[in-house]
């Protein structure tokens, strides 16, 4: 090669060095000594070219390493395995720390033996400040939804507190209602002779009263529903309707339904939840059959895939397609109290059911040939709470 | 058969609730001559015959509720059962409360029975009369 042409690549070489402004890159003779300077070695370390040139590598090291003979090690490690790397504080020449990375490779001539080293030192204390400042924020907002978390089982445990209390002293005076209506009513029979207007009237304060203890207690059944009980297990769906026929047996002689279901699959859900879920809906069927037909109530169960889907389908009234999305709000009645009785609130009870297991439900029906209600429940777990609250849960 | 006068103490705050077991208890079969008292203290000064209550009689049984003022039901069991004198004193607890905690506590302080109050009526009626006949005619009480 031409001199010039040699000088110009030597030119180009220290452009290009110049130009990695955010790397000190150098080279180191066999002994560790500074050959060599670039711009970037200036900006991150702060000396100038003249004050190094010549100097021991060791300079830049803290005086502590130095006394532990760590240069020389980190030049051995080069040397042997070919490149040395790791991350650790330096100074620049003002004292001040920077946290840096630090690689050293070995040059190694025909013989294979080192004749030189490059230095190669980055500044990423940015990079680790924010590193840092990234875990301090992630701990922050853990800390956070902990207390959260702790205030909401706070309130949950006041909530039913309240809830309890409130359907309990609500019923006292209820009671108080009812028994007295009955011993005045037995009182006034012993000496005058009740008309049939006066008996209704009696009839409706009592069943007035009934009401409301109904409503007292699906209130605290629809307010229960996800704060209180929510053990998570395996239901083997066959044994729990079994369970259900029996709690509901009673509307079973007296209409003399029948209760058809084939296979059912294990499912994963709040044993208490699922068991009312399916009584309220066969007791629906049941309730609104029609007037002269045996309800027939017949329980499929489809695989799809993530989800089960289950079907509850009757032989009764029926259902007027206008409502069909109404009827799952609390309140919300078709019939009047003394056509059928009820609350209102039963299928709002279903349907906060499904929606904590993660499902949805829905009604499909004819006026005066039936009713199918569906609901799918995934086959996973994907009850709505963080796992903390269900172990603070757990453990109180 | 009781031929003479039963006493029994009613301890209840709740004066329409006292009613109802006076009206339960006239309604039945036998004779009984029921005592009301409205709180812990008053339950405790009638036992003893102390105070206003010097010349009460000693009840043959004790219908006990246990959410009182002042001092409370389960604190009147506990005292009653631990001193010697009063503790032969069958004590029914009659209460609303249907708590687990209450009913293990209340056996563990060594109450004769716990009652549920029922909501029905017609079944309230039912309890009282049944209790009272089966601790003041069909058991044997010691003497007092």
């Amino acid at each position: 090669m031409t001199n010039e042409a040699l000088k110009s690549r030597e030119e180009n070489n220290q452009l290009i060095l110049d130009s990695l402004i955010d790397q000190a890159i150098f080279l180191l003779d066999s002994g560790g000594y500074v050959l060599s300077w670039n711009a970037g070695a200036e900006k991150i370390k702060g000396y100038l070219q003249s004050e190094v040139i010549g100097k021991s590598f060791s300079m830049f090291y803290p005086v502590d390493d130095v006394k532990n003979g760590k240069p020389v090690r980190d030049l051995r490690i080069a040397e042997t395995e070919g490149r040395f790397e790791e991350e650790a504080n330096h100074f620049r020449k003002d004292g001040s720390k920077f946290w840096a990375s630090v690689s050293i490779f070995a040059i190694r001539d025909e013989n294979a033996h080192t004749k030189a080293f490059v230095r190669v030192v980055r500044d990423i204390s940015r990079a680790r400040d924010d590193a840092l400042a990234l875990t301090k924020a992630r701990e922050l907002l853990e800390a956070r939804v902990n207390e959260r978390t702790k205030d909401l089982l706070r309130s949950n445990t006041e909530l039913e507190q309240f809830a309890y209390i409130a359907s309990h002293d609500l019923q006292t005076p209820l009671r108080h209602i009812s028994s007295y209506v009955q011993l005045l009513t037995s009182k006034i029979r012993k000496t005058t002779v009740l008309d049939e207007r006066t008996e209704k009237w009696v009839e409706y304060i009592l069943s007035g009263t009934k009401q409301m203890k109904s409503l007292i207690l699906d209130l605290l059944t629809y307010s229960r529903i996800g704060r209180v009980d929510i053990k998570v297990e395996e239901i083997d769906v066959l044994k729990l309707l079994a369970h259900v026929a029996d709690e509901v047996r009673e509307p079973i002689r007296v209409t003399q339904a029948k209760i058809v279901y084939d296979e059912l699959p294990m499912i994963v859900g709040i044993r208490s939840q699922i068991e009312q879920l399916f009584q309220n809906l066969i007791e629906n069927a049941l309730k609104f059959k029609k007037s002269e037909i045996d309800p027939l109530v017949t329980i499929k169960c489809q695989d799809h895939g993530e989800f089960w889907m289950f079907s509850v389908s009757d032989n009764g009234i029926g259902i007027d397609s206008k409502y069909f999305e109404r009827i799952f709000l609390m309140f919300h009645r078709l019939h009047s109290t003394d056509e059928y009785a009820g609350t209102g609130i039963g299928l709002a009870i279903c349907k906060k059911i499904v929606e904590f297991h993660g499902g949805k439900i829905w009604v499909e029906s004819t006026l005066g040939e039936g009713t199918v209600f569906s609901f799918i429940l995934p086959k996973k777990e994907r009850v709505t709470l963080t796992t903390l609250a269900k172990e603070s849960m757990e453990a109180s | 058969m009781a031929h003479k006068t039963v006493d029994v103490l009613l301890v209840e705050d709740n004066v329409a609730d006292a009613d109802l077991v006076r009206e339960a208890i006239e309604g039945g079969k036998l004779i009984i001559n029921l005592n009301v008292v409205r709180d812990g203290e008053e339950a405790m000064e009638y036992l003893r015959a102390q105070g206003r209550f010097k010349n009460a009689t000693r009840p043959d049984l004790v219908l006990l509720d246990l959410n009182l003022p002042k001092k409370d039901g389960r604190e009147v069991l506990r005292e009653v059962k631990a001193d010697p004198d009063l503790s032969s004193i069958p004590i029914v607890v009659l209460t609303t409360s249907a708590a687990d905690e209450d009913i293990l506590h209340s056996y563990k302080l060594h109450a004769n029975a716990y009652i549920e109050k029922p909501v029905e009526f017609e079944s309230f009626i039912k309890i009282v009369n049944q209790l009272t006949e089966f601790w003041l005619s069909l058991v044997v009480l010691p003497k007092r």
